[in-house]
Parts: C-alpha cells; sequence; structure tokens
C-alpha cells in the first residue's frame, strides 16, 4: 500500500466532504444522495489507486461509476442504491462466515 | 454544424474519454465565447481554463458538481468592478446575465466541435476563487466541464413549448 498516495487521496476525499456539506444546505434535496454516491465512488477509486483492492468493491465501483455517469431519475437511482445495499449485507455475511 | 442542431441535440455530458482536447480548439471555443452578447457591451466576464491533470485533480476537490473526469474546466467569472464600472448601478445584476449567455455560447461552441460539456453550478464559490487566485472583485459563478464524450445521453426532456410560449399576452396559447 502506498501511504502517501492514500493521504493524498484522503485529503482531496475530505475536501470534497465539506464543500459537499456546505453546498447542500443550498441545493435540492435530491442532491444528498447524489453527492454520497459520488463520495463512495472517489472513496474506492482512491483505496484502489493505493493499492487496496478488493473484488467486491472494485465491482460496486464500477456500478456506482456507470450509474452516476448516467443522468437517472430518483427512483432509478434509488431502487439501484436498494439492490447494492443488499448485495453489500450479503457479502457482509459472506466475510462473517470466513472469521 | 447548423447552429440549430447544436441548440437541439446538446446534452449534459458527464462521462468523457480521456482524449486530451487540442490547445487551438480550446482557443477557438473561448474566442467563440468572449463574442457573446453582453448588456452595454460591459463584458463583466473572465474565463480560467484548467487542463493541468494535477491541478484539475485538486480542483475536483472543492467541486462536488463535477461527476466523472472531465480533461478540461472552463472558470466563468463575474468581475464586479468592471460590471459596477461600466455598467452603471444596474451592472452588477446585468452581468450575471451576462455570464449565462457566454456559459451558453461555450456551450454549443463546443458541441459543435464535438465536445461534450456540463455546466456546473456546485462548487464552493470562496475556496475556488482562492484556488484560482481571484482577486477579491472577482467570483467564479458557473462551471464548464469539457471533454470528448464517451456516449450522448439521452434528452432528459423540456417543457412542451405549447406550456410556455404564448401571444400577445400572458397565458395565452401558441
Amino acid at each position: 500500500m502506498n501511504v502517501e498516495k492514500l493521504k493524498e487521496e484522503l485529503f482531496l476525499l475530505v475536501g470534497f466532504l465539506l464543500t459537499s456539506a456546505h453546498g447542500l444546505y443550498d441545493e435540492p434535496a435530491k442532491y444528498g444522495p447524489l453527492r454520497l454516491v459520488d463520495a463512495t465512488h472517489r472513496l474506492l477509486v482512491a483505496l484502489e489507486s493505493t493499492g487496496l483492492d478488493d473484488p467486491f468493491l472494485a465491482d460496486l465501483r464500477e456500478g456506482l461509476g456507470a450509474k452516476r455517469s448516467e443522468s437517472s431519475d430518483a427512483q432509478s437511482m434509488r431502487s439501484f442504491l436498494d439492490l447494492v445495499c443488499v448485495k453489500h449485507a450479503e457479502e457482509l455475511n459472506v466475510r462473517l462466515e470466513k472469521t | 454544424m447548423e447552429t440549430m442542431e447544436a441548440i437541439t441535440n446538446r446534452r449534459s455530458v458527464r462521462g468523457y474519454t480521456q482524449e486530451p482536447i487540442p490547445e487551438a480548439l480550446l482557443r477557438r471555443l473561448l474566442q467563440a465565447t468572449v463574442n457573446s452578447a453582453s448588456s452595454g457591451n460591459v463584458q463583466p466576464w473572465g474565463f480560467v481554463v484548467i487542463q493541468d491533470a494535477a491541478r484539475l485533480r485538486a480542483l475536483k476537490s472543492l467541486i462536488p458538481g463535477i461527476i466523472g473526469y472531465p480533461t478540461a474546466l472552463v472558470v466563468i467569472a463575474l468581475d464586479f468592478e468592471r460590471a459596477e464600472r461600466l455598467g452603471g448601478a444596474l451592472g452588477p445584476k446585468l452581468a450575471w446575465i451576462d455570464i449565462g449567455l457566454a456559459t451558453q455560447t461555450l456551450l454549443l461552441a463546443a458541441f459543435d466541435q464535438g465536445l461534450g460539456t456540463c455546466p456546473i453550478r456546485s462548487f464552493h464559490r470562496k475556496a475556488v476563487a482562492l484556488f484560482l487566485d481571484m482577486p477579491p472583485h472577482v467570483l467564479p459563478v458557473l462551471l464548464v466541464t469539457l471533454g470528448y464524450p464517451k456516449a450522448l445521453p439521452p434528452s432528459r426532456g423540456r417543457r412542451p413549448m405549447e406550456e410556455v410560449c404564448f401571444v400577445d399576452r400572458w397565458g395565452a396559447r401558441l
């Protein structure tokens, strides 16, 4: 793992999170979920770029990347998030069983 | 490309290839943009182009509205000193309209040249101004991402003309 690279990526992510939080006071409510999705995607990209790869998270990153590039409606994004939340829970169980 | 074709088919693009935009093309786009209509010909604007990958990546952390990885960004700024000095009491208010006109020119010119764009207003103005060394009388108002599109998104639709266009008086349908 490249610690310096990770620090740099997290520094940029912190900026994104803070400017998002500030901006969301004045932005449409539907932007909130989009910012969280984008933050998740940025975090996953950052982790991969520093060598912390994980096949499950790589698939999630790919799905999030495709979804956030679409001009999709809120319902479509909500359904997508519902799906990935369930997948995440399934993966949690798999990982817990291994420990 | 015909002007009407560009107006009708332009979309906001968030997915870009990483093919760089030639500098000569960026210059052509900026030349078109500075030819935009301006109230009283005040031209209260300024444009900062960012193509350097490291600066673009850093700047993205201050701009939540950027989704995807554009290869260039144009920051469209309002010069309040110029707007007040040349535009009179209304100058600073009219300047916002001029910024909108200039932005539309850039969007259409870029589309005409095969580029995708997305106007962005979700960013921290003070932080972006600081990052770009803008003086206190200059405010970044809108950003436009630029790049070669991976695909052209479908239209999100617009309110029908019959709903928003009237004849002679408000409410009288076309």
